[in-house]
């Protein structure tokens, strides 16, 4: 007994040492973006707010993040992108869900379509969709990166939403179609409140890959893009400065906040996830 | 009815069919067409050539295949031997759903962080002024800075930190599916614990790995803002997907693409028929 309790303190040992890892390099850009020099590295100098909001003094553009006005555009369109493709994403996984949660003929092809934008590679998709655009002779805009982010956000709002429809939803649904809902009453009364959570998870999800996602973005986004495409423009052309750092912080703030929300959602009455 | 409730799932599929029909089939065609078509100075003009294949054979582009590959399947090697024991640990020594559900989001964090800030992160870390670098040369191991970025290691630890929970989420849903009286049945039979883990255990968790295998396979092979960063001077395939695209050469960046696209469905192709992979689902 003795042993058995030694080896799961191994094992949850092992786990946390691995979320170290990974949080380590976040932990020390949060605190090296209030650092008071131009340094992207160590040492830490001194606290200061300057790559968060003091205006750029050189013609270098070593500035903060408030007063750089490409990383403004790229944050609005940022939240422009990502409610697009939240919105859109939900409908459309609760659509597609509604569906292949029965059994019917070709469910498993339809099943498979949604889930292969996981299994072609996001450069390929990318340089696809520039074909695509070029051809059409579609200008880039927001809007152009919205589909090609909302395709590849849809195999996760499937997979979010999919297992909650259980023996025991249908239960509760057969109940209502015995008592004489007809099928939109027991959507709208029953299905519908049921799923609420998860529904709101996907929405989130959605939102956070939208927000986060570059490979495929980078080929169909022209100027300052979204803040992952600006970023990477620009760490190609200019010396990185710690106002990266500040960007970095904020923009991860932002997705580890609705991750966080989205994760107490989806565990409400004690769901798992998976 | 039963005509009424097919047509209704269609129905209820429509918007997906033509979100995917237009912006997932359409590009891969393209990708596909272009690859035959002659490399112009916009572009591309629509005359067939096998030109952008024969290119592909360049030692140049056959060393970027070979690295790709290389550093691709040394990620996999390496995600995997680390998932397993999270996903192992969260299936079966963590009781309460709700601190699992705590631990996997915990580990999506990092992929959902912007993917720059994500990737930036490492140069304080491992750059010349880094913490490493001070650490070292505070023990004395060495008096001047060494360079730990750009790298194919570097690469190795920047994927590493995204990609990990992608191997470990599936192998974690293969473990929680395993009926555990089947490794209590091994046990009773006399078998060793670890005996009944690599029996029992390990071989039932096959389609996890193989689903988190495919996933880092195809995220790796085409990660090219991670190698131009963090790589300098090694090229991959998606980064010179991502080059040849900006040179306008898109006839051969497409047959990069297609090259990439076949690999990995026939690895897909040959691995599904070994293992049942919709047990997952």
């Amino acid at each position: 007994m003795k042993m058995a309790r030694d080896s799961r303190r191994i094992f949850l040992v092992y786990t946390a040492l691995i979320l170290a890892f990974v949080y380590f390099p976040l932990v020390v850009i949060v605190i090296l973006s209030f650092n008071n020099s131009a340094n992207i590295g160590l040492p830490f100098i001194g606290f200061s707010l300057q790559w968060y909001y003091q205006p750029s003094i050189l013609a270098n553009g070593l500035g903060g993040f408030l007063a750089d006005t490409g990383a403004i555009s790229a944050l609005q369109n940022s939240v422009t992108v990502g409610l697009i493709v939240a919105v859109m994403s939900t409908f459309i996984t609760v659509a597609s869900v509604l569906a292949l949660r029965r059994r019917f003929r070709g469910r498993t092809f339809f099943f498979y379509l949604i889930l292969s934008a996981f299994l072609v590679p996001g450069a390929i998709y990318g340089l696809g969709s520039l074909f695509l655009f070029q051809s059409l002779n579609i200008p880039y805009s927001v809007y152009s990166i919205a589909p090609v982010q909302l395709v590849y956000a849809l195999p996760f709002g499937l997979i979010l939403l999919l297992p909650r429809f259980d023996r025991e939803l249908e239960n509760v649904e057969d109940a209502a179609r015995v008592l004489g809902a007809n099928p939109l009453e027991v959507f709208r009364r029953i299905t519908l409140p049921l799923i609420f959570y998860q529904v709101i998870g996907v929405f989130m999800f959605s939102f956070v890959i939208s927000w986060g996602e570059l490979t495929r973005s980078a080929f169909v986004a022209t100027g300052v893009g979204t803040l992952p495409v600006y970023l990477y423009t620009r760490i190609q052309t200019l010396a990185p400065t710690p106002e990266f750092y500040a960007i970095g912080t904020v923009v991860t703030s932002v997705a580890i906040a609705l991750v966080i929300a989205a994760g107490l959602l989806l565990s409400r009455n004690q769901r798992r996830l998976f | 009815m039963a005509i009424g409730r097919k047509l209704s799932n269609y129905l209820l599929l429509s918007p997906a069919i033509v979100l995917l029909g237009i912006f997932l089939i359409i590009p891969l065609l393209f990708d596909i067409a272009l690859s035959f078509w002659t490399p112009s100075l916009t572009g591309y003009l629509q005359i067939f050539t096998w030109q952008n294949y024969q290119s592909l054979g360049l030692p140049a582009y056959q060393q970027a295949i070979a690295t790709t590959f290389t550093l691709s399947f040394e990620t996999v090697v390496v995600t995997l031997i680390f998932a397993y024991p999270i996903a192992y640990t969260l299936a079966y020594k963590v009781r309460s759903p709700r601190k699992q559900t705590l631990i996997l989001f915990a580990l999506v964090v990092p992929f959902l962080m912007d993917y720059t800030t994500r990737t930036i992160s490492w140069y304080p870390i491992l750059g010349l002024n880094g913490l490493i670098n001070a650490l070292l040369m505070d023990l004395g191991l060495t008096s001047s800075p060494v360079n730990l970025l750009f790298n194919q290691s570097a690469v190795i630890v920047v994927w590493f930190q995204a990609y990990v929970l992608f191997m470990m989420t599936p192998i974690f849903l293969a473990l929680s599916k395993i009926n555990p009286s089947l490794v209590d049945a091994a046990r009773s039979l006399g078998a060793s614990s670890w005996t009944a883990f690599r029996k029992v255990t390990l071989p039932l968790s096959a389609p996890g790995m193989v689903v988190g295998t495919i996933y880092v396979l195809v995220s790796t092979v085409s990660d090219f803002p991670t190698v131009r960063l963090f790589g300098r001077g090694i090229q991959t395939v998606g980064l010179a997907i991502a080059q040849q695209a900006d040179g306008l050469n898109w006839p051969f960046a497409a047959a990069l693409a297609v090259l990439v696209i076949v690999v990995i469905l026939g690895a897909f192709y040959v691995i599904i028929r070994y293992v049942d992979l919709q047990q997952l689902f």
